[in-house]
This record gives structure tokens, C-alpha cells and sequence, in this order.
């Protein structure tokens, strides 16, 4: 099955290529999607062998993601992969996304990060907020709603496509998911936190509480 | 005539001549010219003839003309800020289409090459 992995990337100059490098053993292709970036994130992911499609202006992560899932499906992916590009991630994590929608079935499988000492204190908190209120509102026991490590068929785009902007199209994905009643898995990730200050901050946290009452409503 | 009847009258008069001006440009149609030159000329009567809507603002409970320009104010400025939330969020909805699209179709161009 082709394999396509997806990263949404701005200003990434200084962990894309050695991702790039180091997923290469586990996929078949890589879309770099570069959200507008100022450094040279689309030289060093085009140098590593990556197809890189370029934003003329910052759209952020929903945006990037949505781009680079219609070129994967343009270039005929079965499977897509999405993964952050901050370095968090691990690629030898990849064959544990891959495996189980080949062969046990599944539509779509969502890393959860491991909630220790290594994830920021308020991170956890907040995850810990967002997990119960998908729990009390869609019944799905996902531990990590947002988590940016996951895979998926290609087929179940349609029900997947989200419309939120920013940070929050992960976590639609997840709502989507038990929305549609998606067969799901969930795999606990490890996961490396280089920068405190990139990501969703309180307040983006805050709205994405709110936004998941309101999903509850309109989806 | 009063201070706040001066400052309104002024205000309605180049709120008027601005509306003018922007059909000139071409930047208002008419329609939209139009809109606004009945507005400013409503706000204009009511301004140099206040009594004139004395009775009206009574039945609808307000005690002065002022408070009833208020309310009416308020509920202008929430209608157009509605108005341009829908406008920006539509705009922002389109150039995302834009710049996606574009990213994608140097993807197939990569790929005819």
C-alpha cells in the first residue's frame, strides 16, 4: 500500500531534514508542506528528497495539513501519516501507524504522547480537560485529542476533513473519528519537547474546550 | 440649535460628502451610495429637527431623544460589525483556497515536467 507521510512545517530549518532523513527507511514519499516560512525550512526538506509545496502566505497547521493530504491523495496515497516537524516526533514510531491499517484493519490510528514528567505541566492539564470533554460528550476514550502523530486510509478523508483553523484541526480529527464510529487505535508515543513556546498556547486551549461543545452541536 | 446638534450636524454633513466621495471613486455602487446618503440624510433630519420624532421615541418608551440615539447607535455598530466579522471571515475562507490551490497546482506541475 503507498504510504505517504505529511508534514506541515514553518520554520522547522533545524529538525526537517534529519527527519526527512531519518522517516525515509518507513515511507514511500514525503509532502513537506511549508506554511510561509521565513527561514529556510523548503530548501532543507527539498534537499533531503522531500516534494515540498510551498504556501504564499502562513495559513497554519490545518490548512498545511489539508494541502498536503490532497496532494498525497493526488499523487495516489492509500495510507497518510501525519507527523509534526518540530523534531517531537519520532519516525521509528512509523511502522506502528502503518501496521495496523494494513493488517488488522483499522481506519485510522492516533499516538497518544505519554502524559510524564517530559510533557510541559499546563500540556498535561490541559489534555487531561480536552480528554474528558470528548469523553463526556462523544463517548471516545482517546487519551490524547490532539495528538499531531497519526495515520489514517486514504478512504476515510471524507469523513476525516476537517474545517477547524490552527491547532484544532487534530483534534476535530479525533472528534470526527468517533462521530463517524471509525475504527480507531491508539499507540502510546514517545515524545521530545525542544521548544515550550511553539504549539497551542492557554488560550488556544481554552478555545478548543469551547469549540468542542460547539462540535457537538453543528457536527 | 445646541453644541451636540453642531458636532452631529457636522458629522452627518462630511459623513454625507465621504459617502460621495467613495461613489465617485467607484468604490460604492450606487446601491450601496444610496444606502448610505438615505442614512446620513435620516441622521441629518433628526439632528436639525429633533422634536420631530419627539412622539415616536415616547410610544417606544425612551424618556429623551438622546438615549434613544444611543440604543440605535448600539444597534447599528453590532449589525456592522456583524456584517464585517461575515465579510473577513468569507475573505479569509477564499484566500486559504487561493494559496492552497496554488501550492497544489505546482505540485502538477512538478509532476507533468
Amino acid at each position: 500500500m503507498k504510504t505517504i507521510l505529511v508534514l506541515p512545517a514553518y520554520n522547522e530549518e533545524n529538525y526537517i531534514g534529519k527527519l526527512i532523513n531519518e522517516a525515509k527507511a518507513y515511507v514511500d514519499e514525503i509532502i513537506v508542506v511549508d506554511d510561509h516560512s521565513s527561514d529556510k525550512t523548503a530548501e532543507k526538506a527539498a534537499q533531503a528528497g522531500a516534494i515540498v509545496l510551498k504556501h504564499l502566505i502562513n495559513l497554519k497547521k490545518a490548512a498545511a495539513l489539508k494541502t498536503g493530504t490532497e496532494a498525497a491523495l493526488e499523487r495516489k496515497a492509500e495510507i497518510i501519516i501525519f507527523m509534526d516537524s518540530d523534531g517531537q516526533h519520532l519516525p521509528k514510531d512509523l511502522p506502528r501507524f502503518i501496521q495496523p491499517l494494513i493488517e488488522e484493519g483499522y481506519d485510522i490510528v492516533i499516538g497518544a504522547r505519554k502524559g510524564g514528567q517530559t510533557m510541559p505541566l499546563f500540556r498535561r492539564w490541559g489534555n487531561q480537560l480536552l480528554e474528558w470533554a470528548a469523553r463526556f460528550l462523544f463517548k471516545i476514550k482517546i487519551k490524547d485529542i490532539q495528538s499531531g502523530y497519526r495515520s489514517f486510509r486514504a478512504d476515510c478523508y471524507k469523513y476525516l476533513h476537517w474545517q477547524s483553523n490552527g491547532y484544532h484541526a487534530d483534534a476535530e480529527m479525533t472528534i470526527r473519528t468517533g462521530k463517524f464510529h471509525l475504527k480507531f487505535k491508539q499507540i502510546f508515543i514517545e515524545t521530545i519537547y525542544h521548544d515550550d513556546f511553539k504549539g497551542m498556547t492557554v488560550v488556544d486551549g481554552l478555545y478548543l474546550l469551547a469549540q468542542i461543545f460547539l462540535w457537538r452541536i453543528k457536527l | 440649535m445646541i453644541g451636540i446638534q453642531i458636532i452631529a450636524i457636522t458629522f452627518g454633513l462630511v459623513s454625507l460628502y465621504f459617502s460621495y466621495y467613495q461613489y465617485r471613486r467607484r468604490i460604492f455602487t450606487i446601491k450601496e451610495f444610496l444606502f448610505w446618503f438615505i442614512l446620513w440624510t435620516g441622521f441629518l433630519f433628526v439632528s436639525f429637527f429633533p422634536q420631530s420624532v419627539s412622539p415616536y421615541i415616547k410610544n417606544l418608551g425612551f424618556s429623551r431623544l438622546m438615549d434613544f440615539v444611543i440604543v440605535i447607535a448600539v444597534v447599528v455598530i453590532f449589525c456592522i460589525l456583524l456584517h464585517n466579522y461575515l465579510v473577513v471571515r468569507r475573505l479569509e475562507h477564499r484566500i486559504e483556497q487561493l494559496v492552497r490551490e496554488l501550492a497544489l497546482k505546482n505540485l502538477k506541475v512538478e509532476k507533468d515536467r
